[in-house]
């Protein structure tokens, strides 16, 4: 039972801190109010970009300074602001307070609490708006972000720091490659508690930011649903600003996201923030704009669209050891339609980010998923963000796959081939095989180069295609049981040496012995 | 097109302009022609009223309300007896200053010039001591 002393007690205790001061506020008063846009006569002073509030309590950001008055985007619903009612500036530029509490948590652009739990009120105050570091305050990208997934680990690897642009059309599984390398960021973070490794030369652990912008909110709860499965949602943030949520709040989510993960970046963390999808902030953004009377360019969309996504891709940066070493790791999605990446803000994005990973339908559809086609997905910072191991296996592979990409069409005349290309073909067919992968089920560095190295050392030429899945899988759990040193070298993150080369020749010797093929009925 | 004869009151001269539709600009530049020693001049208002459309007076209204707003201060006060009406009009020469009461307010007084409101109430210190204590609580 508390006490009403306490509760005194309590109340003189927070008091006692405080100091009465003045108050001097900007106000306006509405004139109109259509389509989520208002606007306000009078806040002479207000500034671009200004959180303001109304009478009824609902916040709203100017967006338009003109002579007599200013036009205000809603944050919230528009129903209950009517011609007359007051406006007023709070002298802040939109923020959003953030903490280490805010991992686990799930939360509106606003940092308004989506998930059922109590508001973050105490933490620093980040701006969505922010000028991105610059040259100086950078060191390159060197240090892997691994998703996990093979064919981007292997092919296209994304170094921490770099913006990597996954686009395709949709169904294709965009989300599925950015939830996979959250899960791995998870897993890994684990494993880096459990070894307690000081040693960091594959990296810190990652903490995740996911943002939903103008999705359906079976669709978020799905994704929230599996993080929770994967045990992946305690080291990942999720910001939402659902189809359902007002076109402010969709135009504000991406900026809201990389705020957050400046918190935890300035603090020397490394941070992936997935933006699913950029396509649907440029609607939102077109949308604003087109009711704030902007001048309409291209397919409708402002002029400032380009720099729309250029200021926030920019803010993924890795910083210089005296500024922490930080990074923010940027997978922007954008979904294209009919796989036309020559489109509006396709070409955009692709032109601002550091590479680009294609999914394709035709792929999906042959079962080859995820549907990455590794021959024009491209990864600027490349192999200076792979592991020495990894680079050993994967370097001779991007070769063999280019070439089974060449012979590919004669596929048809494979018994009029020589021997050579037959080889090739069959080659390329096993390392696309291998590159196949569940869902949600991202590898460990280890288990990538031991597939890759089946493959690519040519002790899978012999196995049928159709049980090359099979052999990989039995293969590392027969490593495991026989000689753990093995993974353990591997994950290590070294060059793979010819001893290490020899001991995996040894266990595939014993290995191909009692592995039996399945003739496929 | 119509052509409207538009009556510079107070300078005396007469001035023919071809007219479409007019911007915020002329509506100001009317609601300045409608004032005479710093105070709105009713007669000159009906006047130019009565060579306005429906729509055009609208903004004309608009364009005198927000000149008043920048010439007048607005004294809120819990009793209106108690106001040191000197030191306001030392402060802001040349505006009318109107005095309200607001009871409300508790003790002090707010002070609304054009669009800005300076408070120094009690019921605005009431109102920042609740934030103060709330704000260490998360809800």
């Amino acid at each position: 039972m508390i006490d009403s002393n306490d509760i005194i007690k309590q109340l003189e205790e927070r008091v006692h801190g405080f100091h009465a001061d003045g108050a001097s506020q900007n106000v306006g008063i509405v004139e109109q109010n259509h389509d989520g846009v208002i606007r306000a006569s009078g806040l002479s002073k207000a500034q671009m970009g200004e959180r303001v509030l109304f009478g009824s309590g609902a916040a709203g950001v100017v967006l338009n300074l003109d002579e007599d008055s200013v036009s205000i985007i809603l944050l919230d619903s528009s129903e209950n602001i009517k011609e007359g009612d007051e406006v007023k500036t709070t002298g802040e530029l939109l923020g959003v307070t953030v903490s280490d509490d805010m991992l686990g948590r799930v939360i509106n652009p606003l940092g308004l609490p989506l998930d059922g739990k109590a508001q973050i009120k105490k933490g620093k105050l980040m701006p969505l708006e922010r000028i991105a570091a610059g040259v100086v305050d950078r060191q390159p990208v060197d240090t892997p972000m691994k998703t996990g997934i093979k064919a981007i680990d292997a092919m296209i690897p994304i170094g921490r720091g770099q913006r990597e642009l996954i686009i395709g059309d949709r169904g294709l599984g965009k989300t599925a490659v950015a939830i996979d390398t959250i899960i791995n960021q998870s897993k890994i973070a684990k494993q880096i508690g459990k070894t307690k490794s000081k040693d960091d030369k594959n990296g810190k652990p990652v903490i995740s930011v996911y943002v939903a912008i103008g999705q359906k909110q079976s669709t978020i709860a799905q994704i929230i649903g599996r993080l929770k499965d994967e045990d992946a949602l305690d080291n990942t943030i999720i910001v939402v600003a659902g189809a359902s949520d007002p076109a402010a709040l969709q135009y504000l989510a991406p900026y809201a996201g990389v705020a957050i993960a400046e918190y935890f970046m300035e603090k020397g963390e490394d941070v992936l923030v997935v933006y699913d999808d950029l396509t649907k902030q440029a609607w939102a953004y077109r949308q604003i704009s087109l009711v704030l009377g902007r001048p309409a360019g291209r397919e409708a969309y402002p002029g400032d669209i380009f720099y729309l996504h250029s200021r926030l891709l920019e803010r993924a940066v890795r910083l210089s050891k005296e500024n922490g070493g930080g990074s923010i790791t940027a997978l922007p999605i954008i979904e294209t339609q009919a796989g036309d990446i020559s489109a509006y803000i396709p070409t955009n994005v692709i032109s601002i980010t550091d590479g680009q990973i294609f999914l394709e339908g035709d792929l999906f559809n042959s079962g080859i998923r995820p549907a990455i086609n590794v021959g024009i997905s491209v990864s600027r910072v490349g192999t200076a963000a792979q592991t020495g191991a990894m680079k050993s296996v994967a370097g001779k592979m991007k070769l063999e796959l280019a070439q089974y990409r060449e012979l590919a069409a004669f596929a048809q005349f494979g018994s009029d081939l020589d021997a050579a290309t037959q080889k090739q073909l069959e080659r390329g067919k096993r390392i696309t095989e291998i590159f196949k992968q569940l869902q949600y089920q991202p590898l460990t560095e280890a288990d990538e180069i031991l597939d890759i190295w089946a493959v690519t050392s040519g002790n899978a030429d012999d196995i049928p295609v159709s049980n090359v899945q099979r052999f990989i899988q039995e293969f590392r759990d027969y490593v495991l049981s026989k000689d753990k040193k093995i993974p353990e070298k591997l994950a290590s993150g070294e060059k793979v040496t010819d001893e290490v080369i020899k001991s995996l020749q040894k266990v595939m010797d014993e290995f191909k012995k009692g592995f039996s093929v399945e003739e496929k009925k | 097109m119509r052509i409207r004869k538009l009556y510079w009151i107070g300078q005396s001269k007469q001035s023919e302009r071809k007219l479409t539709d007019m911007n915020r600009r002329d509506f100001k530049q009317l609601a300045n022609a409608s004032i005479t020693d710093n105070s709105l001049d009713i007669e000159k208002v009906k006047k130019i009223a009565g060579l306005l459309s429906n729509s055009e007076l609208k903004d004309y209204i608009k364009s005198l309300k927000r000149w008043i707003n920048e010439h007048t201060v607005i004294v809120e006060v819990p009793d209106a007896r108690k106001v040191a009406m000197k030191n306001i009009e030392e402060v802001f020469k040349n505006k009318e200053i109107v005095v309200r009461e607001n009871p409300s307010l508790l003790l002090g007084m707010r002070l609304t010039d054009n669009d800005d409101v300076y408070e120094m109430s009690l019921a605005q210190t009431l109102t920042q001591i609740e934030e103060h204590v709330l704000e260490g609580y998360d809800r």
